[in-house]
């Protein structure tokens, strides 16, 4: 029988659809790894396996219990512990104590008011088990806030396994590592296999092919294939879900686009090293965008894509490293600041803000912050988007996914910046949408806009794109214009898909 | 993708070590406090001699500020609970012993445990309610039933409305006199703080500071943490209407001033004045606000801006409190 | 409706609750979108709202013309908040509510203080302007105080003045857009820093003239901002944290709830219950009832009537 059995799970927020009718099986002991492209689902679902979020049809049951509406701590009374995948532990604590602290909750009640806790030495001595089965045995006097980022994550999974638990589900376990430590993470998780069963949400897929028994794959909230490592490798569907159609209807020509030699560089980042608090997301990101081309920012997620847009920003300062726009080091400025020397982000999620109306979206931030002699007004951006002239009136919450988007779009045009940036601004959209937008981009790029692009779908990138960066654990792994990446598609298997 | 927007998070003084030691305290601590102890009691006999009984007020006065202070450091300090609404237990403490005086019941042996276990009660109403919200939303469901009560309260005209009520004091047998209620005070107040030791590092205590340092976390190890923190609501609450109970007997005298929120932000100032989450927070903050008073009021008549100016200090310069300060600097 | 209640009293009750409603609405809206663009608790607002009577009641005599002073005392306020929030609200975005409620709430006792040392502990006398002091005729049936009608007139303008500002100027459009996403608003280029302290401005401007007007009704006096402080939160909370249109409907709703259950709670009791309880119950439940009206709101709808973050 099976230990988790997930059934017609759904959940939505909203208008937003994160999961759809989601069937999930887990056998005690197996290793079972959930797999997906941004924004598949993967968190949700462990959050709804976990109960910190209530599903809105469907059901979960735990080892013959159906625990749909039970609590999160009764849950984890149950045996099933969890890890999150932003380290979340008992900052202050030590290692000791956090790990203490997870035996004791797993060993009675809470409300026992006068016998003294560090006389149950029973309790420190377990503690102290579990800190040397997660390799931490000589940092137990230290706060877990002073420890490592990837000492911190091993600490994580201590705190759940000291829970004794039948289900461990584990959130992206080697974010933010380093090669060593999820070489570790991987022994440990091997470990354990037999003991407790594991289901885990990760991006490197080093480390999912050597420790998962099997594979579950979430595109869009669906899932969409699952079975052994081996039969995901060779699924087409899969593939198609990480790298884009083969086919397809086209907006956008075919193209080999050829940038002019000596063209400068509008920007140039050297040396990005950014954090997020104690762990490190960057590690010396090295890049140049000449202007009037189309570079790319490729590679699976947390990656460190993202967080280098935002460094570029400012909306995360950099702990090290030079941002040179236009010959200004611009690292470590306030966002409005850089903006207005002419950089335009449209963000992941778009981000549109609801409580203006579409055509405040777009007039509200307009200026010609790169001098030109025709800028972008609002008739021109209605006339590239027309699906917008009809929504004028309405606020921007009430617009579709695809209408957001083109929002987005229309309202980093209207500031007529030298650098549009665009992060993931296809994803969640229907493949007609896309081509449209990519065919917007096109078009923009022959009038010479510069752009900076997140994208996924690297078979039509590579019509549209002059150069690309692939990114991966937040460093350069490979740089190189389209002809090149087209000519080596081990290339996108090693960085890009499965 | 790290978040702009502030969530409920453990507050500033958080960000510490773990003022809580892990063994009892050390030989020298408790020769220290025991001497401590030892000069409180002896204090009234001295007092006689040397001319200082109005310094015996003002001494009653802190020690029961320090009860109400501790009390509502266990919610605020170790559950990190921004309860707004604290003084209606300070208050209702204080008017159940008015009311009963008045309608003719003066037992100590029933007016005491029907005070706090009324104010028991309604810290169980209020926090049941009141724990199932959030953040601003919290302080402001808490502000507003300490605003219900201030205002219930004061709609009696036959107990005084808003100019309050008189009280004797309850008879334990014996009557009470000054010196009385100073040993009843003293009294009360270490025999809740030794309870509130035993609290702190019990199992219970260790809970509820997970449940402040990060919630999530202490529910996805498995503990109940509404359950955790409504317990700690109502014991917090309990021990505030003890102080409460207290003063009237000090003052004789029940004031709805002392049900309303500013009287809430006045007991939030001393907790941190002392030194939020650590256990002496409240006693030292208590009597460090109530020197504070006293200081200012002698040199001069606007003694709250004096007051005003070195709380905004504190809370600005030195989140930690006096306890932070005589903690030294965190490792 | 009961014969006893004549259609004037309630038209009457409602005009009282409509000016109430638009005075509040001039404090909760700087609060609100102090709240909502930099998330900070500002509890130290009804000082400000204090310090506005106080400054008006002491220039309008100095001026001697009622409207002089009054704007003199905005202007003053205003200026006196910027200072406020460069030198201590500044230091107040990185922290936690609980520390910003605190140094707040210090503030509150430094400023009450202050306006002590400075005009004494007496209530301040303030006078209705001579031209508007007498009553006039409404729909022929009621009699009107002809100085409320004015306060519900600027009121009104003003509301109809902040409504074009917020939604029909850029300034209006940063202001929202910062109090939904800042860090996005920042990344379009809006000075979100200068805007604010631009805002934390009007705010509080905005509470001097409630001050000044209100000032003839309620008394001039230390410590009459604690009381209407904790009205415009439930105001901002049952509106919606950031939205102004929030804090205007959430200001008529309190204002009139407010208002008509004080004058008709009361009077409803005594048919109901034995005159003893109904003469305790009916004023305590009167001012009971917004509160319940924020607590039943915060149940449904937590994040208010018109959140300004989706």
């Amino acid at each position: 029988m099976s230990l988790l059995q997930v059934r017609g799970l759904t959940k939505r927020f909203g208008g937003l659809t994160a999961l759809f009718r989601c069937d999930l099986e887990v056998q005690p002991g197996e290793v079972h790894a959930l797999i997906g492209p941004n924004g598949a689902g993967k968190t949700t679902l462990i959050n709804l396996v976990a109960g910190a979020l209530q599903p809105t049809e469907g059901r979960i049951l735990f080892d013959g219990l159906d625990v749909t509406r039970t609590p999160p701590h009764e849950r984890a009374l149950l045996g099933i512990g969890r890890t999150f995948q932003i380290t979340n532990l008992f900052g202050h604590d030590t290692v000791l104590d956090n790990l203490a602290l997870a035996v004791q909750a797993r060993s009675g009640s809470p409300f026992r008011f006068w016998y003294p806790v560090h006389r149950e030495r029973w309790i420190f001595e377990e503690a102290r088990r579990f800190a040397e089965r997660v390799g931490l045995l000589d940092r137990l006097g230290v706060q877990a806030a002073a420890l490592s980022h990837g000492e911190q994550r091993q600490l994580e999974v201590g705190v759940a396994l000291a829970g004794r638990p039948k289900l461990l589900l584990l959130d992206e376990p080697t974010s933010g590592m380093s090669q060593e430590e999820s070489h570790r993470m991987v022994d440990l998780i091997r470990s354990l296999r037999g003991e407790v069963a594991i289901l885990l949400v990760e991006h490197d897929m080093d480390v999912v092919f050597r420790v998962a028994d099997r594979i579950t794959v979430l595109v869009e909230g669906r899932v969409l294939a699952s079975g052994t490592p081996g039969e995901v490798r060779t699924n087409p569907d899969v593939h198609r879900a990480y790298l884009g159609e083969a086919e397809g209807r086209r907006l956008m020509r075919r193209g080999r686009p050829r940038l002019p030699e000596g063209r400068p560089a509008l920007l140039r980042v050297e040396g990005l090293k950014t954090f997020y608090g104690a762990s490190q997301v960057l590690f010396g990101i090295d890049l140049q965008v000449p202007a009037g081309s189309v570079v790319t920012l490729l590679g699976r997620n947390g990656m460190g894509k993202t967080t280098t847009v935002r460094s570029i920003l400012g909306l995360v300062p950099p702990r090290a490293g030079r941002i040179v726009f236009q010959g200004r080091n611009v690292a470590g400025w306030p966002p409005e600041r850089i903006a207005a020397l002419g950089i335009a982000l449209v963000p992941e999620g778009r981000q549109i803000f609801p409580n203006l109306t579409v055509r405040e979206n777009l007039i509200a931030f307009g200026a010609n912050r790169s001098g030109r002699d025709d800028p972008w007004q609002l008739d021109r951006v209605l006339h590239l988007f027309p699906r917008l002239r009809a929504r004028l009136g309405h606020l921007g919450c009430q617009l579709s996914g695809g209408e957001q988007q083109m929002l987005a779009i229309g309202r980093a045009l209207m500031t007529n910046p030298h650098l549009l940036i665009l992060d993931e601004a296809t994803e969640g959209l229907a493949p007609a949408l896309r081509e449209e937008i990519w065919g917007c981009l096109q078009t923009l790029s022959e009038g010479g806009q510069t752009i900076l692009l997140i994208d996924k779908y690297v078979d039509r990138l590579l019509d549209l794109a002059h150069y690309h960066f692939i990114l991966e654990r937040g460093r350069v792994v490979w740089e190189g214009p389209s002809e090149a990446l087209r000519a080596d598609p081990t290339l996108w298997q090693r960085y890009l898909s499965v | 993708m790290a978040s702009t927007r502030r969530t409920a998070i453990a507050p500033d003084f958080a960000r510490r070590p773990s003022a809580v030691p892990e063994a009892m305290p050390t030989l020298r601590h408790r020769t220290g406090l025991l001497l401590l102890l030892a000069g409180f009691i002896l204090f009234p006999l001295v007092a006689q001699t040397w001319r200082l009984e109005f310094y015996l007020g003002l001494l009653t006065r802190a020690l029961i500020l320090a009860l109400a202070a501790s009390g509502l450091n266990l919610a605020l300090g170790y559950g990190g609970l921004l309860s707004f609404g604290h003084a209606t237990y300070f208050g209702l403490g204080a008017y159940t012993v008015a009311v009963l005086a008045r309608e003719g019941v003066r037992s100590a042996w029933v007016v005491w445990p029907v005070g706090v276990l009324l104010v028991a009660l309604v810290a169980l109403g209020v926090g049941s309610v009141s724990l199932r919200t959030r953040g601003l939303s919290f302080i402001m469901i808490t502000l507003a039933f300490a605003q219900m009560f201030y205002y219930g309260v004061i709609s009696f005209k036959q107990y005084g409305g808003e100019d309050g009520l008189r009280a004797l004091r309850t008879d334990f047998g014996v009557s009470l006199g000054d010196v009385g209620v100073y040993y009843l005070s003293l009294a009360c107040l270490v025999l809740c703080l030794a309870l509130l030791w035993r609290i702190v590092h019990a199992r219970f205590g260790r809970a509820l500071r997970a449940t402040r340092d990060n919630e999530s976390r202490a529910a996805a190890v498995g503990f109940p943490v509404y359950s955790i923190r409504l317990a700690a609501f109502v014991l917090s609450g309990a021990i505030t209407g003890l102080a409460g109970v207290l003063m009237v007997h000090h003052t004789q005298y029940a004031s709805p001033g002392m049900l309303g929120w500013p009287q809430s932000g006045h007991l939030m100032l001393m907790v941190i004045l002392g030194g939020v989450g650590n256990f002496w927070g409240g006693v030292l903050g208590a009597f460090a606000m109530v020197a504070l008073e006293e200081v200012f009021h002698s040199v001069t008549i606007h003694w709250q801006m004096g007051v005003g100016l070195v709380l905004l200090a504190t809370v600005l310069l030195a989140p930690r409190g006096i306890a932070g300060i005589l903690e030294g600097r965190p490792r | 409706m009961p014969p006893e209640l004549p259609a004037s009293l309630v038209l009457e009750q409602l005009l009282n609750g409509l000016q109430f409603g638009l005075m509040l609405f001039l404090l909760a809206t700087g609060l609100t979108l102090v709240l909502g663009i930099m998330d900070v608790v500002n509890l130290a607002h009804g000082s400000l709202y204090m310090i506005g009577a106080y400054l008006a009641a002491t220039l309008i005599p100095h001026t001697g013309s009622f409207w002089a002073g009054a704007l003199l005392a905005v202007l003053a306020t205003a200026l006196l908040g910027v200072l406020l929030e460069v030198s201590v609200l500044r230091q107040l975005y990185s922290r936690d509510h609980l520390t910003q409620v605190l140094a707040t709430f210090a503030l509150i006792l430094v400023f009450n203080e202050g306006v002590r040392m400075i005009w004494g502990p007496q209530a301040l006398l303030l006078s209705v302007p001579p031209e508007l002091s007498r009553p006039v005729r409404l729909f022929a049936a009621l009699s009107y105080s002809a100085y409320r009608l004015t306060i519900i007139g600027v009121g009104l303008a003003l509301a109809a003045l902040l409504f074009l500002l917020i939604h029909r100027t850029r300034l209006g459009m940063w202001v929202r857009a910062g109090a939904s996403n800042r860090a996005m608003a920042q990344a379009m280029g809006v000075p979100i820093r200068q805007v604010f302290t631009l805002v934390f401005g009007v705010g509080a401007g905005l509470c001097a003239v409630a001050g000044a007007l209100l000032g003839p009704i309620l008394a001039v006096q230390v410590g009459m901002g604690e009381h209407i402080l904790i009205l415009a939160f439930v105001v901002i909370v049952i509106g919606g944290i950031g939205s102004v249109k929030g804090a205007l409907v959430g200001s008529l709703l309190v204002g009139i709830v407010d208002t008509a259950g004080r004058a008709f709670l009361p009077m409803l009791l005594v048919r109901l219950a034995p005159p003893e309880v109904a003469s305790n119950l009916g004023p305590a439940l009167a001012s009971v009832l917004i509160y319940l009206l924020m607590a039943l709101i915060l149940f449904i709808r937590p994040e208010g009537l018109f959140p300004a973050r989706a």
